[in-house]
């Protein structure tokens, strides 16, 4: 081989120039999210099931911890049955909700449509809080700050999960992250 | 490089290198690249007649920006020649149409990737493989648009494989997925005449689909047994079609297609056909998987035929491939919709 091989230290080392075929990113108005509410009392709460299996019940835990911690407050449940596109409803919910809860982003695409719809209803003034499954918050929280809700309220939980029980999801998986929901509502946090 | 007014890189002049630099900055697919220099840059643009800085659009999921210039660097990148840059533009285009979906489509865990068909005469101009094996090796404007239609998305849409590109097994496909319509051999108007376009007209389609099916019908005499049988081998469990609906696209070799016309069937015809005999019998399925299948599709009460697609018109039909009686069914990533644009030459 020696007699044929080729010196390549040279161009092993040589640096060129290329033009950087990565685009600039859309500017982003800054912050567009919705105000915190003083307080869950009294308020109609809605819970928006984006259709992937375990986000209902995932809600219902977390809506039986706030009735017994809200005797007065009102719950709206919305469902989308397609979790991969964006609720075609949230233009209904303006004035209506006063905050939202949003479950559950465990895949790539719904963790998107999560995020998208958190963001939608958090710029028609609903504070919202979207729950992701921990393989998926890098990218929600990425996305969180290109559709300009940076401060998107993102819960995080395990992953998997759609196969668990409905108690399992609903009493230990949704009802003990309730204080947090109320925080990130109010702003508490 | 004189001085360009784009941001540039420094990169290893040597090819290897310059290929494993470029993957560590998740830039393209790990293969080696051609560099993208200004001279290269400047012959792809000529080959369009648009301003290089024009805003086209944003990508999603970034909003990554497009313009003639990145979809030109993108494109030296991916190792394509000036003439495939008119095929790109309207493909980047196409990418940008909401009812595609990118959105989801980038960061889902489910095995898609955009399929690309060229139409028309320019087929013929750029030598594209529209036969034997034409969604295989070979080609060399096959493998490379689609090659830069994938380093389009990843480069300007930000769909970086691990980091926002989620998909859980990924695929070959996503590497490059592109071949030509056979019109010669299509015994119907060409697919994007079907779709409002003048036949002479080119145009690109893309598809939002995962991997191939292949059905291979060595009995049948007529287009009706051929289509009975490839319509049972879409029947297929658990693709997102049959938990979403969407379209599902089926490609006919030239033979087969032959056969369907000669049976006095036209392509919506054998849609129809295709739509009876794909149904799927969900009895003794476990019942929570029933229950998303009722909830998610709810107008398919008969629970032995559930249908791949909820309307024949979701089915769109293809000539491509070579001699022989196979057919592909492609399931679609369901929540996407294929998006046909003409291409325009400079």
């Amino acid at each position: 081989m020696t007699a044929t091989s080729i010196d390549r230290t040279s161009a092993a080392t040589e640096l060129i120039q290329i033009f950087d075929p990565v685009s600039p990113r859309r500017s982003v108005a800054g912050n567009r999210g919705a105000a915190r509410i003083d307080s869950l009392e009294g308020k109609r709460i809605g819970l928006l099931h984006n259709g992937k299996p375990g986000g209902e019940h995932m809600l219902a835990g977390i809506r039986l911890a706030l009735a017994q911690r809200y005797p007065d407050a009102t719950f709206d449940f919305r469902f989308k049955p397609h979790a991969s596109v964006g609720a075609n409803f949230l233009d209904e919910l303006t004035g209506v909700w006063d905050a939202a809860v949003i479950a559950v982003g465990d895949c790539g695409s719904c963790s998107s449509y999560a995020v998208h719809d958190g963001t939608e209803l958090e710029k028609r003034g609903i504070p919202s809080v979207v729950f992701v499954s921990s393989p998926f918050e890098d990218m929600s929280r990425l996305w969180a700050r290109r559709l300009e809700v940076p401060d998107l309220a993102i819960l995080v939980v395990g992953h998997p999960l759609a196969q668990l029980p409905a108690t399992v999801l609903a009493d230990e998986w949704g009802a003990p992250r309730t204080g947090e929901v109320v925080d990130l509502l109010t702003g508490a946090h | 490089m004189a001085a360009p007014a784009m941001p540039v890189l420094e990169v290893a002049g040597d090819p290897a290198r310059l290929a494993r630099d470029l993957a560590a900055r998740n830039i393209g697919d790990g293969l080696p690249v051609v560099p993208a220099t200004a001279g290269r840059v400047a012959e792809m643009l000529a080959a369009v007649d648009r301003d290089p800085d024009e805003e086209i659009g944003f990508m999603p999921p970034v909003q990554g920006l497009v313009t003639p210039h990145y979809i030109a660097v993108n494109a030296v990148l991916a190792g394509c020649a000036p003439e495939h840059m008119p095929v790109l533009v309207a493909a980047s285009e196409a990418l940008l149409d909401p009812g595609f979906n990118l959105f989801a489509i980038q960061p889902t865990t489910n095995p898609v990737a955009p399929l690309v068909i060229v139409h028309g005469p320019i087929t013929e101009r750029l030598g594209m493989n529209a036969g034997t094996g034409c969604f295989g090796p070979g080609n060399y404007a096959n493998a490379v648009i689609g090659r830069a239609v994938r380093f389009i998305m990843q480069n300007l849409g930000g769909g970086i494989p691990g980091l926002t590109d989620h998909a859980t097994h990924g695929w070959p496909g996503k590497y490059t997925f592109c071949a030509a319509e056979n019109a010669a051999q299509t015994p119907w108007a060409p697919f994007h005449a079907r779709r409002g376009l003048a036949a002479g007209d080119d145009a690109v389609s893309i598809f939002g689909v995962q991997a191939q099916h292949n059905v291979i019908d060595v009995t049948g005499q007529n287009g009706y047994e051929a289509l009975n049988v490839i319509g049972r081998g879409m029947a297929a469990v658990g693709t997102n079609n049959h938990t979403m609906g969407g379209e599902a696209l089926v490609i006919l070799a030239p033979e087969q297609a032959r056969q369907v016309a000669d049976s006095g069937l036209d392509p919506d015809a054998a849609a129809r056909i295709l739509f009876e005999y794909s149904r799927i019998d969900m009895r003794g399925m476990p019942a929570p998987f029933r229950e998303l299948i009722r909830v998610r599709r709810p107008q398919w009460c008969d629970e032995a035929r559930v249908p791949v697609v909820d309307r024949w018109e979701d089915i769109p039909i293809i000539v491509a491939g070579g001699p022989g009686i196979h057919a592909l069914y492609m399931a679609s990533f369901g929540t996407t919709k294929s998006i046909t644009r003409r291409i325009e030459s400079s």
